[in-house]
């Protein structure tokens, strides 16, 4: 079969009219096409428009749906996607929720009634009250899920006592959400922690130690620290609020070091007054309040071990630290590696501020350094000077212990350190001595206080003169 | 525009030559501070494919690519171009640069900046003149050929034929004096160059009914070595051989694993050897938790497998053909059966042993074997399985290597010492390590068929009579 082509050719005037003509015809129908369909195009485009800023709520018919569509609005606002500062964001959790996000949860939780809404998913139900600002209407689901589990509607004692039970968990859970609240309902939730820690409420000291902890941190991280020492005394008082059973309990002794730290920061003021009196005046007071935790602490009030070291820099001191006559500071490397870099930033405030302050960092060889060659120890410490005392401008005595190390026989080989001196007295401790060598405080490197500390040093530095 | 030495587009590698050429005018537009250090690679890929019986691809690609890194004053830049004239060589150096000198701003810690040492680079024969000028008109010639039979018998083969080849340069020049670290030492390096070569065929003939399926196949870096026609008989001949295949129950079986299906196990056990993993906990190669010590002990040293197994690798070893690669060195994981060696890299070397260099293995490696032939192995089995190749592997547990997968392109059941019939395929739960320390009888190694999608992957592997061997249920597909 052969295929007829139409050849090309000039037009006629009569088909360029014709031409013309259809042209201008083609041109009006794409005209009006475009019209048409350019405003759906347009609307197409926007309907993916992220954020969003308007949800049909009308769809959503359980509190959860609500909370979502609110918390949608939340982090579509600009204070979660324009990064206006690189400071953190202090204060954040007492910062109110943008409008739209309020918007959002009034219009969604219109529907629901706070007297008939279902007990079964009471704490979305206060949530999306609550970020409707709707905290009347909360109020009103938390009575009535606490007086549904209340023991006054029983008469049974085994019933009475497991309510009583149940009770407490409603409210650890209720005060929980007042506290996650935007902003955070300090009300309410100091209202319901105080009737959490009754005695008649019954509920599980990890239960009040969790929401007295949280509300304390609550109050401290927006700064309102007057209203953090009550939670605090709640929390001190928990030790004599337990049965002696509970007391001696390993889970019990674990959060120990936090209610010493708890102690510590409601004593805050006397401590550093016994301090100025006397180192002694100081770790007696310091026992005291371990002795009412139940805390062991063997460092605090000992006097400090000598450090070890094979290669010092800049110089070998005349005497191994801590120095007699000045306030030391000693961080031992641990065996988890070497000190943090917020460590280094740390030693340098303390450095700037207190320049008489000695502080001595203490690391082990361990026979590598980055991928250089195998260094010999002597290499190594001039490669720990530039790390520490060159690149992070670290301002200490840097000691550098040579490791004794054996290796597991063949084929194996692996190198087994033996613990050097200073691993084993202080391995991964943090030191502050006074000016007799007697330690005053420790923690782990890279932990702790560093308010705390400085209030220590600066205190020890002014006895010192 | 200066074509520097590829003025005749036709080449399929560079040269030598070519390269230093092109080395020297990167030395030679650098602005001399610092360090410069160079890899040029060029390949070269030629096949032909075919499918019921007719060639549907023959092609040609080749490509290079220059990575040039310039370290000036503890700062790194780094390019990667494949166009290789003057002014593509002049700016990409000069955006190394500008990108060394920018990093430069920021104060590099001193760990980045002591001296790193030179690995020594051992050197192979893998080069094979058979593979490198296979023209395309001779692929084709050798696809159509590898049809015929198959196309004469009336069944259907489809299958390809690739050759590569490959060449690199690695040179690295001057040095770089900074505040951290004021003793470097000047890096003068002579220009490493190698080349490999490496060829593959691998072919299924399948009944037009798909009630039988034959597959053969081998990679080496020299063509010359492998018989095509050889295979293509192999694969026609497994097909006809496995039409009409009956079900058996699944369970425990004797099973002969031809060379393809033991290299398919091995290769799971192979990933074991990592030894900064045997030493986390969790392989199949960890021994225990050492409490006091509190680390992971390993079984290095101890009987891991059937005596009769000694699994090595060597780079010097022309049939391995494995790239030089830095730090490369003849490595023997299993000796007799016992763990003798696990790989390590630099890392772990300077961390774990204080010691310079790796203990790294690629992927090649031979198995040591045996004089039983297979139908040895068949002859003196009452009741068992012969297995061509295992396809679809899982590794379901890493610490027993347990693994599942499915027979393929054959299965025969054997009895009282013949092959008596075809049988479905079958899925199989089992470990590698089980398989070899329950052998019974063992083959002579053969290279079998182990492609990579870049490089070498050579692996020598015997053939394996293996008891209680562990088939979990029957599978349809041919």
């Amino acid at each position: 079969m052969t295929l007829a082509f139409r050849p090309l050719s000039i037009p006629s005037d009569l088909a360029v009219k014709n031409l013309v003509t259809l042209r201008i015809f083609n041109y009006l129908i794409i005209l009006v096409a475009g019209v048409v369909l350019i405003p759906f195009y347009a609307s197409a485009q926007i309907s993916l428009e992220w954020p969003y800023h308007d949800p049909n709520v009308s769809s959503y018919l359980t509190p959860d749906e609500c909370i979502a569509a609110s918390a949608r609005l939340r982090f579509s606002s600009d204070v979660y996607l324009v990064a206006r500062d690189t400071l953190p964001a202090k204060g954040a959790i007492v910062s109110s929720l943008p409008e739209s996000a309020v918007k959002a949860a009034r219009e969604c939780s219109a529907r629901f009634d706070p007297h008939t809404i279902s007990l079964d998913d009471y704490l979305p139900a206060i949530r999306m009250f609550l970020m409707a600002d709707r905290d009347e209407d909360a109020f009103i689901v938390e009575r009535r899920r606490l007086s549904e589990s209340g023991a006054e509607s029983d008469t049974e004692s085994d019933n009475a006592e497991r309510n009583n039970t149940d009770r407490g968990i409603f409210l650890a859970a209720i005060a929980q959400t007042y506290m996650d609240a935007i902003p955070v309902r300090f009300e309410a939730a100091h209202r319901l922690v105080a009737e959490l820690r009754r005695p008649e409420t019954n509920a599980r000291w990890q239960d009040r130690f969790a929401q007295i902890w949280m509300l304390m941190h609550r109050y401290r991280v927006s700064d309102r620290m007057e209203d953090a020492r009550i939670p605090a005394q709640w929390l001190v008082a928990l030790p004599d609020e337990v049965t002696s059973e509970e007391r001696t309990s390993r889970e019990f002794q674990s959060r120990a070091n936090v209610l010493l730290a708890i102690h510590r920061f409601l004593a805050r003021d006397q401590l550093l007054d016994s301090l100025s009196e006397s180192t002694e005046s100081y770790l007696a007071l310091q026992q005291s309040l371990a002795r009412k935790v139940s805390h062991v602490d063997q460092i605090t009030g000992t006097e400090a071990i000598p450090v070890e070291g094979d290669f010092w820099f800049p110089q070998e001191p005349s005497s191994l630290p801590p120095f007699r006559g000045a306030v030391n500071l000693l961080i031992i490397e641990g065996n988890t590696g070497w000190p943090q870099r917020s460590v280094g930033a740390m030693l340098r405030r303390l450095k700037s501020e207190f320049p008489n302050l000695e502080i001595v960092l203490a690391v082990g060889t361990k026979g590598f350094f980055g991928a250089s060659e195998p260094p010999t120890p002597e290499e190594e410490a001039v490669y720990f000077d530039r790390l520490f005392r060159g690149f992070h401008s670290y301002p200490v005595t840097l000691s550098v212990t040579r490791t004794p190390f054996w290796r597991l026989p063949a084929p194996d080989k692996r190198r087994i350190n033996i613990p050097t001196s200073n691993l084993t007295n202080y391995g991964g401790q943090m030191l502050l001595i006074d000016r007799d060598g007697l330690i005053v405080h420790h923690t782990s490197v890279g932990t702790g206080d560093e308010q705390w500390l400085t209030d220590l040093v600066r205190v020890l530095v002014r006895s010192a003169k | 525009m200066k074509r520097l030495g590829l003025d005749n587009d036709e080449t399929r590698l560079l040269s030598r030559d070519r390269m230093t050429t092109i080395m020297e005018a990167v030395r030679s537009f650098s602005d001399g501070q610092g360090i410069t250090a160079c890899r040029l690679t060029a390949w070269w890929r030629g096949e032909v494919r075919w499918a019921r019986n007719r060639i549907s691809l023959a092609s040609e690609r080749r490509d290079y690519r220059l990575s040039l890194t310039r370290i000036i004053n503890g700062g790194r830049g780094e390019i990667s171009i494949n166009q290789l004239d003057d002014q593509a060589l002049q700016t990409a150096i000069r955006y190394a640069e500008r990108d060394a000198r920018l990093v430069s701003q920021r104060h590099q810690p001193p760990s980045m900046d002591v001296p790193v040492p030179e690995l020594p680079h051992p050197s192979t024969l893998v080069w094979s003149d058979s593979t490198f000028n296979l023209g395309i008109e001779q692929r084709s010639a050798v696809g159509r050929s590898l049809t015929k039979a198959s196309e004469e018998r009336s069944m259907f083969s489809s299958g390809y034929l690739e050759c590569r080849g490959s060449e690199v340069m690695s040179w690295a020049w001057g040095q770089d004096v900074t505040d951290v670290n004021p003793d470097d030492i000047p890096m003068v390096t002579t220009p490493e160059y190698s080349r490999h070569t490496q060829a593959q065929c691998s072919m299924t003939v399948r009944h037009p009914k798909g009630s039988g399926s034959g597959w053969a196949g081998v990679s080496a870096f020299n063509w010359s070595s492998i018989d095509s026609q050889l295979l293509a008989d192999v694969a026609l001949q497994k097909c006809l051989d496995s039409v009409n295949p009956v079900a058996i129950e699944p369970g425990r079986f004797t099973v002969i694993l031809e060379p393809q299906a033991v290299a398919a196990l091995v290769g799971a056990f192979m990933g074991a050897f990592a030894r900064s993993e045997v030493e986390n906990g969790g392989s199949i190669f960890t021994l225990g938790r050492d409490e006091a010590l509190k680390i992971w002990r390993s079984r290095l040293g101890m009987k891991v497998v059937d005596e009769r197994i000694t699994i090595a690798h060597d780079p010097m070893d022309p049939a391995l053909g494995v790239l030089p690669s830095p730090g490369l060195a003849p490595l023997t994981f299993v000796e007799k059966g016992v763990l003798v060696n696990l790989e390590y890299n630099r890392t772990y070397a300077l961390s774990a042993l204080n010691y310079n260099l790796p203990l790294s293995a690629r992927p090649g490696y031979k198995m040591s074997g045996g004089n039983t032939t297979v139908n040895e192995m068949i002859s003196s089995t009452t009741r068992g399985i012969l297995v061509t190749r295992f396809s679809g592997i899982d590794i379901l547990d890493t610490s027993s290597i347990l693994m599942t997968g499915i027979t393929r392109d054959g299965l025969w059941l054997v009895e009282n010492g013949a092959v008596t019939k075809s049988i479905k395929n079958m899925r199989f739960t089992d470990s590698p390590v089980f398989v070899l320390n329950q052998i019974e009888q063992i083959g002579a190694p053969v290279p079998v068929f182990e492609p990579l999608p870049f490089g070498l992957n050579p692996v020598f592997v015997p053939p394996i009579k293996s008891n209680d061997f562990s088939f979990s249920s029957t599978f349809d597909s041919i």
